[in-house]
């Protein structure tokens, strides 16, 4: 430790010294390779090849190897860069959720480097907003630098047809639930989801909703019993809820793009989604954000932002070290996250980007960007915040016995037995 | 003709000698000689008492994760002694409902305490002068009450341990303790008894296998020298036994952890007095959570003999370090030289140069898959049995992690525990798509080549367009057939589309409906009841024939059989009962109805069936046209209508190109994992089978010792197909 220590003392020194070396030199002292490991492919590759650009611009010695694996939530990428790591050939830098994916999983087993002077050098502890920077320490150090933030916890719909229906978004679960046989009479499905991971997603926001903002940290400090009334009050409203979905109807076939779609043909009232469905209703359906596609806070979480965000981090012995911190230093720059996100369709996690731009984020990332700055910023289970990568993928699990028992009490106590396996939660 | 004497030959007479004989018997006599004088001596079993760590004193204590697991109940008050509760972490777990609820606690100097209630947790930690004392803690009625979750937890002054004749207990004592000195704790695991507390020393039982394998080794070399034996069984034999005693500390290491637990346990829960379990081989757990073997040698009253002990991790050292290995390594190799070189002398391979160049040749490929394909599944295996994975306190990627053998630890949760749903769920799913899979394939195979067989024009098209889909990837077919096989689109809408009908609604790929429903708990019974059935017909039949010689000799066999059956049949009863699923966690039939034939198989059967039907009929067309026409034509002669004809002439020639499509279509369908992916998904409960379970636990979840105990699982599903066909496929090679 103190010699970790003393490096990193060494390493912020002369770095503070590299600062008063003129710029071109600096970047001249760069060469040779970075391999940049992520699950960004596809829709999301242009985003990550700006970024990129942005870095060969300036740094045109060092030759940059993409090295994505497809595969939404990284599900294929993660098992690959696991091998690689296991196998003593870490990339240069890879992507990983910020929050318990990255620290229980690589920091614990003490393969990541402590980015706390890059942190300290730019200034970021400022201006990075303190419940992200809660999710990337671990025992005081941080350990990667986010690039983006996207929301869970967001409730999209149709204004036009909730006109027609006659119907208005519900700010509470009670309220949808009361409006769900209205829209059923109607022919049209009330809440859509669709394969697994969705139906997840979905129950974060009811949890949320349920728990309040204060019981879901608490559920996560490990405060608040698993298996307790709270957590059985979850599970039944999440069936109320599920029984005004087409869960029992097409849900496992669809994946959450076709689910969106609903939205938009009027075959569905609501879904709920993170919002990168934004990103694909602006960007892939061509709609106008409040005309197209209406949004609000998943009902009952208003003021809350369940985040997610991606985040690259230094894995320990790589072979190109300063070639990746200058990176780093890019991703975390206004310039860097202005660049990368309106192309991802998520916000910046810096509070001071220049998010009021309206040629670069839409009507939806700058409301977002509104609410990231104010609302209190939790975790999410499904995307790797706040639950390690054991808890997020038992959890599966626990859904699974809940769709097949309907059962609160006996999912509940299998949640208590993961909690207590995974320590995510206790 | 004179032969041209070489060296080989010279090499051939030599193994052939008496010398050869001589030399290699009187090796492996000498080995078993050492190891019985070794095992006598035996100096290495002496650890010394000066390096026991100060803290590993020894209390018995369930394994508190399956204490928890099972015992946890509203209302209940747990206190765990330690780091945390449940993932083996912990070094002491008591459960209690007790209105007054003391509890009583030892066994380190410095304990964290935590007391775990419905929504409430208090964390301290006590200090104790000594590992003898003990503290009581006194947690108020009032907290009882589940709506009221105030919970205090007292510190009470600490206690010296005492047996209830007065003797304290002295430094390196390990105890048992009994209900009279814990009146009110309901310890899990804890020894029920009446008389106190006995002096327990370390023995290990298997050490008996060390002169037992010399001894061994001493009658084979014995035999042999005396030609008593031939060479190549002498050297098998050799070869088996020193095997077996150079793995002997894997396996002790293996096989000490998770299957004695059970046992323990059972007596414990039976309350069995410590004074019963007189010279009985006791295991008991370390604050390391590592267990130990204890034999109980004194009494309550009585003086404390010496006690040898030591760490699992001391004795492990000292079994890997000790000469007998190195002996048994010797032996090893000197056997397994040996029965090679005599082998290929009696196969006339040594003398014969082509066969040796060949050997010579096949040799790398050997190799590499000696590697590659065996040395990784022993691999899998081994790291099924750690717990890799599962220890919160040894991150899974860290470098160099040390990961301990549990024993059948993970196979166990596998079977039982509430949260492996999936893994249970994948097993029938498994059992059910691979069912209909073959019936399915084979059906449209078979129908399809006939079909093609018919001399119609344009065979060879057909022919393609049948046997096409087998070149599409899995994940295309996947890909699209879940497209089609939508609730809301493709087939379900063609008669509207085409007709102007209804659309369907049937949920191809996303039902939820499960016919066929039975709870896991009853898998065990009709196992067993299948299994026994089995025996038995195979007992009564044998029996019967032997009965029906009506020879006195035979008739005693008969009489043996039935026994042997009675007997196995009560094994059995128990066995599921006590060994293989204890079923301690009752939750697991909380799940109603979770388990059986889940409709959303269907749309992966269509596309599956579609896939692999073609070439089903590939094989089956070469099947007919290696029929001949004369057979037909003769059968055509005699009448026979060209039903009767495949009836009794074609299907019963194509019985071994069925066997072979069982077998190819069989390991497919056991190992599915892309076709299921791209259709429905990971995390799909309806449609999950073992290999995404693997690729999930595995590489997404950490959990690399339970995903690999699933590949052991898969491996063993898959065997149960490919080795009997191996097997008889061998056979009938011999025999032609």
């Amino acid at each position: 430790m103190v010699h970790k220590r003393f490096v990193s003392t060494l390493v912020a020194v002369m770095m503070v010294a590299a600062l008063f070396v003129p710029f071109t030199a600096r970047a001249q002292s760069l060469s040779g390779e970075m391999e940049i490991f992520s699950w960004w492919s596809g829709d999301e590759g242009p985003a990550l090849e700006a970024l990129i650009a942005l870095y060969n611009s300036k740094y045109p010695d060092v030759e940059v190897i993409n090295a994505a694996v497809t595969g939404g939530s990284g599900v294929n990428a993660r098992a690959v860069l696991k091998t690689r790591m296991l196998g003593g050939d870490p990339p240069d830098t890879f992507q990983v959720h910020a929050g318990q994916e990255l620290t229980g999983t690589w920091v614990v087993a003490e393969r990541m480097e402590d980015l706390t002077f890059l942190f300290e050098e730019e200034g970021w502890f400022d201006t990075f907003p303190e419940g992200l920077i809660d999710l990337l320490s671990y025992e005081g150090g941080v350990y990667s630098v986010p690039v983006n933030i996207h929301r869970s916890n967001v409730m999209w719909y149709n204004p036009a047809k909730l006109a027609e229906w006659g119907i208005e978004a519900p700010a509470t679960w009670d309220d949808f639930l009361a409006v769900c046989p209205t829209i059923q009479e109607a022919g049209v499905t009330p809440l859509v989801v669709g394969e697994a991971w969705t139906v997840n997603h979905l129950w974060e926001s009811v949890a949320l909703s349920v728990l309040g903002a204060d019981g879901w940290n608490a559920f996560w400090a490990g405060e608040l019993d698993p298996t307790g009334d709270e957590m059985q009050a979850v599970w039944n409203t999440f069936g109320s809820v599920l029984d005004c979905s087409n869960i029992a109807e097409d849900a496992a076939s669809l994946s959450w793009q076709q689910a969106t779609d609903r939205i938009i043909e009027g075959t569905a009232a609501f879904n709920v989604m993170g919002d990168w469905a934004a990103g694909y209703m602006v960007t892939t359906k061509g709609l106008v954000p409040g005309e197209g596609f209406g949004w609000q806070a998943s009902p009952g979480t208003q003021g809350v932002f369940l985040m997610l965000s991606d985040s690259f981090g230094l894995p320990v012995g790589v072979a190109n070290r300063d070639n990746v911190i200058e990176w780093l230093r890019l991703l975390g720059s206004v310039e860097g996250q202005d660049a990368f996100n309106p192309l991802k369709g998520s916000i910046p996690a810096r509070i001071d980007a220049d998010t009021g731009n309206a040629d670069l984020y839409n009507a939806y990332s700058q409301s977002a960007a509104a609410d990231w700055a104010m609302d209190t910023v939790v975790g999410s289970l499904v995307h790797g915040a706040a639950a390690n990568e054991r808890f997020g993928n038992d959890f599966n699990s626990v859904m699974e016995i809940f769709l097949a028992s309907r059962d609160a009490a006996a999912t509940t106590t299998a949640l208590g037995v993961i909690c207590i396996q995974s320590g995510a939660c206790g | 003709m004179h032969e041209k004497r070489d060296v080989l030959t010279y090499f051939e007479d030599f193994i052939d000698s008496r010398l050869f004989r001589y030399i290699i018997g009187g090796v492996l006599a000498i080995v078993g000689i050492l190891l019985l004088v070794a095992s006598f001596a035996a100096p290495w079993l002496d650890v010394p008492e000066a390096s026991i760590e100060h803290d590993a004193h020894y209390q018995v204590v369930d394994v508190p994760r399956l204490a928890a697991r099972a015992g946890l109940r509203e209302g209940d008050i747990v206190v765990a002694v330690g780091d945390n509760l449940i993932n083996g972490e912990s070094d002491f777990v008591a459960r209690t409902t007790d209105a007054v609820n003391h509890v009583y606690l030892s066994g380190k100097t410095t304990l964290p305490v935590t007391v775990y209630r419905a929504g409430e947790t208090r964390t301290l930690n006590l200090e104790l002068p000594d590992y003898r004392y003990a503290f009581e803690l006194a947690i108020p009625q009032t907290t009882i009450d589940p709506a009221n979750v105030n919970l205090e937890v007292a510190q009470l002054d600490a206690k010296p341990l005492v047996d209830p004749e007065g003797t304290t207990l002295s430094a390196m004592d390990i105890w048992l303790g009994s209900s009279d000195i814990i009146p009110t704790l309901d310890l899990q695991g804890f020894v029920k008894g009446d008389s106190g507390f006995g002096a327990v020393r370390f023995i290990d039982r298997f050490l008996i296998l060390i002169p037992l394998g010399g001894l061994l080794l001493v009658v084979i070399g014995g035999l042999y020298l005396s030609s008593r034996l031939d060479a190549k069984r002498a050297l098998a034999y050799a070869t088996m036994v020193a095997l077996v005693l150079s793995l002997f500390p894997f396996f002790w290491q293996v096989f000490s952890t998770g299957q004695w637990r059970s046992y323990l346990l059972d007596n414990f829960e039976r309350e069995k007095d410590v004074a019963a379990i007189d010279s009985d081989l006791v295991m008991a757990y370390n604050i390391n959570q590592q267990p130990i073997f204890f034999e109980v040698v004194g009494r309550q009253g009585e003086t404390a003999p010496n006690i040898i002990d030591a760490t699992q991790d001391q004795l492990t050292n000292a079994y890997h370090n000790v000469a007998y290995r190195q002996l048994a390594l010797v032996a090893l190799v000197t056997g397994a030289i040996c029965y090679l070189l005599v082998t290929l002398k009696s196969e006339g391979m040594i003398h014969n140069r082509d066969q040796l160049s060949a050997l010579v040749m096949l040799s790398p490929s050997l190799v590499l898959l000696g590697i590659f394909v065996y040395g990784f599944i022993a691999q899998t295996i081994s790291t099924s049995l750690t717990n890799w994975g599962e220890s919160r306190a040894r991150p899974a990627l860290k470098e160099g992690i040390t990961k301990t053998y549990v024993g059948l630890q993970n196979y166990q949760n596998l079977m039982t525990d509430i949260t492996e749903f999936s893994f249970r769920s994948s097993l029938i799913n498994t059992f059910f798509f691979t069912l209909f899979f073959l019936v399915a394939c084979i059906i449209m195979g078979f129908l399809l080549a006939v079909l093609v067989d018919q001399k119609v024009r344009g065979e060879g098209i057909f022919r393609t367009i049948f046997l096409f889909p087998m070149s599409i990837s899995f994940v295309v077919t996947g890909t699209i057939w879940g497209w089609l096989l939508q609730q809301k689109g493709g087939i379900n809408i063609l008669p509207e589309k085409l007709l102007g009908l209804k659309p369907l609604s049937y949920r191809w790929t996303s039902s939820d409906r499960i016919i066929w429903g039975f709870q896991w708990s009853d898998v065990p019974r009709y196992l067993t009841y299948i299994g026994v059935a089995l025996l038995l017909y195979s007992v009564a039949s044998f029996g019967y024939q032997h009965w029906r010689r009506g020879t006195r000799y035979s008739r005693n066999w008969g009489i043996l059989w039935a026994v042997l059956g009675a007997f196995i049949l009560v094994y059995a009863l128990g066995f599921w009962d006590h060994i293989w699923l204890p079923l301690d966690s009752p939750d697991i039939d909380k799940i109603n109805g979770g388990y059986g034939y889940n409709t959303a198989l269907s749309g992966i059967l269509i596309a599956a069936v579609w896939q692999m039907s073609g070439y089903v009929m590939a094989l089956y067309l070469a099947g007919i046209r290696g029929i001949s026409d004369d057979l037909r034509e003769a059968a055509r002669v005699d009448g026979c209508s060209e039903l009767q004809i495949y009836r009794y002439i074609v299907i019963p020639l194509l019985r071994p190109i069925t066997l072979s499509a069982i077998i190819i279509l069989g390991h497919i369908s056991l190992k599915i994992f892309d076709l299921v992916f791209a259709m429905t998904g990971p995390d799909n409960n309806s449609t999950i089978v073992p290999g995404i379970l693997l690729y999930t636990q595995a590489f997404r979840g950490n959990r690399f010792a339970s995903g690999a105990a699933v590949a052991v699982v898969m491996l063993f599903l898959v065997s149960l197909v490919i080795v009997p066909y191996l097997w008889t496929t061998q056979r009938s090679e011999q025999k032609s």
